[in-house]
């Protein structure tokens, strides 16, 4: 998910730093490093940071003076997002503010501890942060309800952005409109509010939201499913890029075959990224408990558009089930599995929403 | 290649079998089939085996078959080729002796999956069946990766659930009278439609069970065979067919080529078309997968397995009976006993002597498809005549 509004938000372009801010980057490590790398197409120039935090660190490494850096947050617990943002000279954005309390840091926003981040930090925070200010407001990172009560009072209308975790930060510029003008976004987490002013002129924000609407399954306990290093490591460069062997002969195979078997050569190959655009050949789904998934979950067989490479995916962003042959959608890299301590990833297959 | 004949064939019952290990199992089949032949055979004529085992229950299975059952003084291969196990190490054993290498051998199948849970034994088995960097994480347990070519099935041809249900209720059905099988209830079709979903399209009705299980058949060339019996049953045709391991590489999900590939083999060493087949046990590991045997096989024609089943051609009066064992779905699916203890059912009811007799058989065909369903073994048998 981070990789995909992160090609996004780079477009191709050549980015010297990346800051990935994740409430679960803990999650994350030092393996994690070549895998973004790789599946953003960077070279061992670009620097690779993990940031653990919400939209507050987010909104930090946003303003915190890096000329050419894509910050990506991302949240994969129950309410998957991602947004990034690729910030280059002249971006116009500027801490304008910031409140601090020492309030725990808290995951269940309809539980008790809502109420309380509700009462002794957004409540004192925003009138405090939004005193003399006369131009547009957002409020990100809290439920839409909450926004709506604490916001009554403030001077402008406010527009709320209701998405947990770092991601918030990006969604609530994204929510500023050209004719806006001067904005003030105010983003919390846990016991902090800032605000950033965001001036239009010279700020190119391309962002890709995708907040998912529903629950997914809780993930299991980690099992213990076997890994080859090995193994892992030969597909890595394929796997991470989604990238077919092309032989001399014009031949594709994906996974890459060392063996043509057009023309019989051997190791003649070129890597070559595939298209991520897909239709559904054949889906299943597992309803019955396997140690290590969450169940139900589906995998696909899906046709590569403009190709003839089939994948094998596991359906992600959606519920087990909920999608048929011929649905239509596309690859995106996820964490596929934990093995023996190892983060695999791999492409999953993403459905267009349907109507 | 001279003839080669089936002249003993034994099984122990299907099932959890808590109480017996790979160790007791063995001599047990091995018994079964010495007590079948007519005549008579004493363990000593035996003069080398050939022992199918997917997994390795208790370790090294060459070794284990020779201890446990007494047998030090032979050479005993191991055969492991997935679900094609127990048939590929028949038609190793019957190329030995068509040879002339050997003219009396063993041949014994077996597994045990009972021996752990339910669900350690998923990965275990993928481990056997799927690339490691690539598809293995995913979770595409077995019933999956059938399922996988049984959606496109259905999708393409029309084939709907009640088509599969009645693969079920026809080989429960089979069942009931083999007291050899591991699932001997009835179920209806509705009770297979509204049975706990496994892996869509497949209820927990649609599948086979994980089995315990040994089976054994005693082989002996043309010429030794009238030693021990005036009813020996010819192996007439083998096929072993592979196919592409990865689901990514194969065209077309509807088929199984391995099948196509190992039958038309098999055909063409007995001589025989698939009309001439008169009973035959096939791979029913879900009941979808029986459906896409007939076509590939060649019993019906492409996309008209739903329409074959339901005219009753394969139940057991029809003109081609399928599964009369139980077949995997009802009988149990011990993978290395599998296509051995197909061919002990087909060694009865070639001789007339089977529980759900197929009257004046004479050709029975024996088939598998496994693994990542990239390999398949068919067995084509011919009874003794008049």
């Amino acid at each position: 998910m981070a990789i995909a509004v992160g090609r996004e938000a780079a477009a191709g372009r050549d980015v010297e730093r990346v800051i990935l801010v994740s409430r679960q980057a803990g999650r994350l490590s030092s393996s994690s490093v070549p895998v973004v790398r790789r599946a953003l197409d960077l070279t061992t120039r670009s620097s690779i940071e993990f940031r653990v935090g919400g939209s507050v660190a987010l909104a930090g490494a946003l303003t915190g003076g890096h000329r050419s850096s894509l910050v990506i947050g991302v949240e994969a617990d129950s309410s998957d997002s991602a947004a990034a943002a690729l910030i280059e000279e002249g971006d116009g954005l500027a801490r304008s503010g910031e409140f601090e309390r020492g309030a725990p840091a808290v995951h269940d926003p309809t539980g008790e501890d809502a109420r309380f981040l509700r009462e002794r930090v957004w409540r004192p925070a925003v009138p405090a942060l939004l005193r003399g200010w006369t131009g547009a407001v957002v409020v990100a990172g809290l439920p839409a309800r909450t926004g709506r009560e604490i916001t009554k009072t403030s001077s402008s209308a406010a527009r709320i952005v209701d998405v947990p975790g770092a991601p918030a930060a990006l969604f609530g510029i994204a929510a500023i409109r050209p004719d806006d003008g001067p904005a003030r976004v105010l983003v919390g987490e846990e016991g902090s509010v800032i605000a950033i002013d965001v001036c239009g002129a010279g700020w190119t924000l391309r962002h890709y939201e995708r907040p998912v609407a529903h629950p997914l399954p809780p993930a299991p306990p980690d099992a213990d499913i076997p890994i080859s290093v090995s193994g892992f490591e030969r597909a890595f460069d394929s796997k991470i890029g989604l990238a077919a062997a092309v032989c001399e002969c014009g031949a594709v195979s994906f996974p890459p075959r060392r063996h043509c078997l057009s023309c019989g050569a051997q190791g003649k190959t070129t890597p070559r990224a595939l298209p991520r655009a897909a239709t559904v050949y054949s889906v299943v789904t597992v309803r019955v408990p396997v140690p290590s998934k969450a169940i139900p979950y589906s995998i696909a067989l899906v046709q590569l558009d403009d190709s003839a490479v089939r994948v094998l995916a596991p359906v992600t962003d959606v519920p087990g089930g909920s999608i048929a042959i011929g649905d239509r959608g596309r690859l995106v890299l996820r964490a596929i599995a934990v093995r023996e301590g190892i983060t695999d990833y791999g492409y999953a297959f993403q459905p267009e929403i349907r109507a | 290649m001279r003839s080669v004949a089936i002249v003993g064939a034994g099984m122990i019952p299907f099932g959890e079998l808590y109480g017996l290990g790979m160790k007791d199992m063995l001599p047990m089949a091995v018994a079964e089939a010495i007590a079948s032949v007519d005549n008579g055979i004493e363990r000593p004529e035996l003069q080398a085996a050939w022992f199918g085992q997917l997994g390795t229950t208790d370790g090294f299975p060459a070794g284990v078959l020779a201890d446990s059952c007494g047998l030090l003084e032979i050479p005993i291969t191991r055969v492991e080729n997935q679900c094609a196990t127990g048939n590929d190490a028949l038609r190793n054993a019957t190329f030995a002796v068509g040879a002339g290498a050997y003219d009396i051998v063993l041949v014994v199948g077996a597994d045990k999956l009972k021996e752990g849970s339910t669900g350690r034994t998923f990965w275990n088995w993928m481990g056997m069946a799927r690339d490691m960097a690539w598809d293995y994480p995913l979770g595409l347990i077995a019933p999956a990766s059938f399922a996988l070519h049984v959606a496109r099935y259905m999708y393409e041809f029309g084939v709907t659930k009640e088509h599969l249900a009645r693969v079920a209720v026809k080989n429960h059905s089979n069942a009931l009278k083999n007291p050899k099988a591991h699932l001997r209830f009835p179920v209806t079709i509705e009770q297979v439609l509204a049975a706990p979903p496994v892996v869509d399209p497949f209820g927990v009705l649609d599948c086979c069970p994980q089995s315990d299980g040994a089976a054994a058949l005693i082989l002996a060339s043309d010429e030794a065979a009238g030693r021990f019996t005036d009813r020996p049953v010819w192996i007439r045709g083998l096929g072993l067919g592979l196919d592409r391991v990865m689901h990514q590489h194969k065209a077309d999900l509807t088929t199984f080529p391995a099948t196509t590939r190992a039958a038309k083999q098999a055909y063409a060493m007995a001589g025989i078309a698939p009309r001439d087949v008169d009973v035959a046990e096939v791979h029913d590991c879900f009941s979808g997968v029986e459906l896409m045997d007939y076509e590939d096989l060649g019993f019906c024609g492409r996309g008209e397995g739903g329409i074959f089943v339901e005219s009753g051609a394969t139940s057991l009066q029809g003109h081609v009976p399928v599964n009369p064992s139980g077949g995997l779905k009802a009988k149990g699916h011990p993978p290395g006993a599998t296509g051995v203890a197909q061919c002990v059912e087909l060694f009865e009811q070639l001789r007339g002597e089977a529980a759900n007799q197929v009257p004046g058989a004479r050709y029975a065909l024996a088939h598998n498809v496994g693994g990542p369903t990239a390999v398949s073994a068919v067995t084509i048998l011919e009874g003794p005549g008049e």
